[in-house]
């Protein structure tokens, strides 16, 4: 018997097989609880089918209100905002990279340091500019 | 029944529109679908707090819109975000849901007449609300929106087999519920 109501379930929402098909038409001509078992699932379905849905009305306006008052941000917006803060991040991490790697040369993070003069001092400067007129005084006797 | 009567190259317009800013079509795609929305959700909580999720099912196709490559009806795409989210719900009223479960044992008591005085629309909303939710899903796209049990598998996501044995399944137990709600059959 559960097998026959088991095609009896099937037979409404699936082909039966030829073999299936047989069955059921037996069992339906002789068994007067499995017709009448097959008029409450008929009774049913129709019941559920004619259901009419909707919402109260307003319905659209209280979503583009919602979208309004929410500010929903399509994921077009969202994928353009998200690339911007994956740049900036990078660009974050390579400026804190630079820093640590001129720490680790110069020991110190002065402005000299950062702009990569450190090395030079006016004195030094100077010392250049004395040994560059030495050069002109030999080369014009 | 209410699904995807506008022709598909119209929905692609509409979401192309909307993906270029234009509020109005989507304003145009609330109200194409708000039927069939209406339909799968109530068919699945009842009154209370369909419109919400109604609601958070067109926000969160906006929010996504750029996921939507058209592979499915805009409608199906649609109903699988309202199912999704119908379930979501179910799981967070779950504990509010076995309580009126509770409530349903006395209609083997004295109340079953006031119960056998609902009208039918009622008391598919009470029958749905105390079947499982797996069974609720396929019976609401199966066969009060008229899905085939193929297209019920695709929004589902799951086997065709296991959308044949949750109908069978979901079907015996809604017509318990139905018998113990004081549903006669041949009356209704």
């Amino acid at each position: 018997m559960e097998k026959i109501k088991e095609i009896l379930l099937k037979s409404f929402d699936a082909k039966l097989t030829p073999q299936e098909q047989k069955l059921l038409d037996e069992a339906l001509q002789n068994s007067a609880e499995l017709r009448q078992e097959k008029r409450e699932l008929e009774q049913m379905r129709n019941l559920l089918t004619g259901q009419e849905a909707s919402f109260e009305s307003g319905f659209a306006d209280r979503v583009m209100d919602r979208l309004q008052t929410e500010k929903v941000t399509s994921s077009k917006t969202i994928e353009m905002y998200s690339i911007f803060k994956r740049v900036a991040m990078v660009g974050i991490a390579a400026i804190i990279a630079l820093l640590i790697t001129i720490y680790y040369i110069d020991g110190s993070l002065t402005l000299d340091a950062v702009l990569g003069i450190s090395g030079y001092s006016p004195d030094g400067a100077e010392l250049s500019v004395i040994n560059l007129q030495d050069y002109e005084n030999i080369i014009q006797p | 029944m209410s699904r995807e009567s506008m022709p598909y190259s119209e929905d692609k317009a509409l979401v192309e529109a909307v993906r270029s800013g234009d509020n109005t079509a989507f304003r145009q795609i609330v109200l194409k679908y708000e039927k069939l929305i209406a339909g799968v959700v109530k068919g699945m909580i009842g009154e209370d707090g369909a419109d919400d999720v109604g609601q958070e099912t067109f926000i969160r196709f906006y929010r996504s819109i750029d996921q939507y490559k058209g592979e499915s009806g805009l409608g199906t795409y649609l109903v699988r975000i309202a199912v999704n989210l119908t379930l979501n719900e179910i799981k967070k009223r779950k504990n509010r849901q076995w309580s009126s479960l509770d409530d349903s044992t006395k209609v083997n008591g004295e109340t079953t007449d006031e119960y056998s005085r609902m009208e039918s629309a009622e008391m598919i909303e009470k029958a749905m609300t105390k079947l499982e939710p797996e069974f609720r899903s396929v019976v609401v796209l199966r066969i009060m929106q008229g899905y085939s049990t193929k297209e019920t598998a695709e929004i589902l996501q799951i086997p065709l087999g296991t959308v044949l044995s949750r109908l069978a399944r979901g079907q015996e137990k809604l017509r318990e519920i139905l018998k113990q709600l004081g549903y006669r059959h041949g009356e209704g």
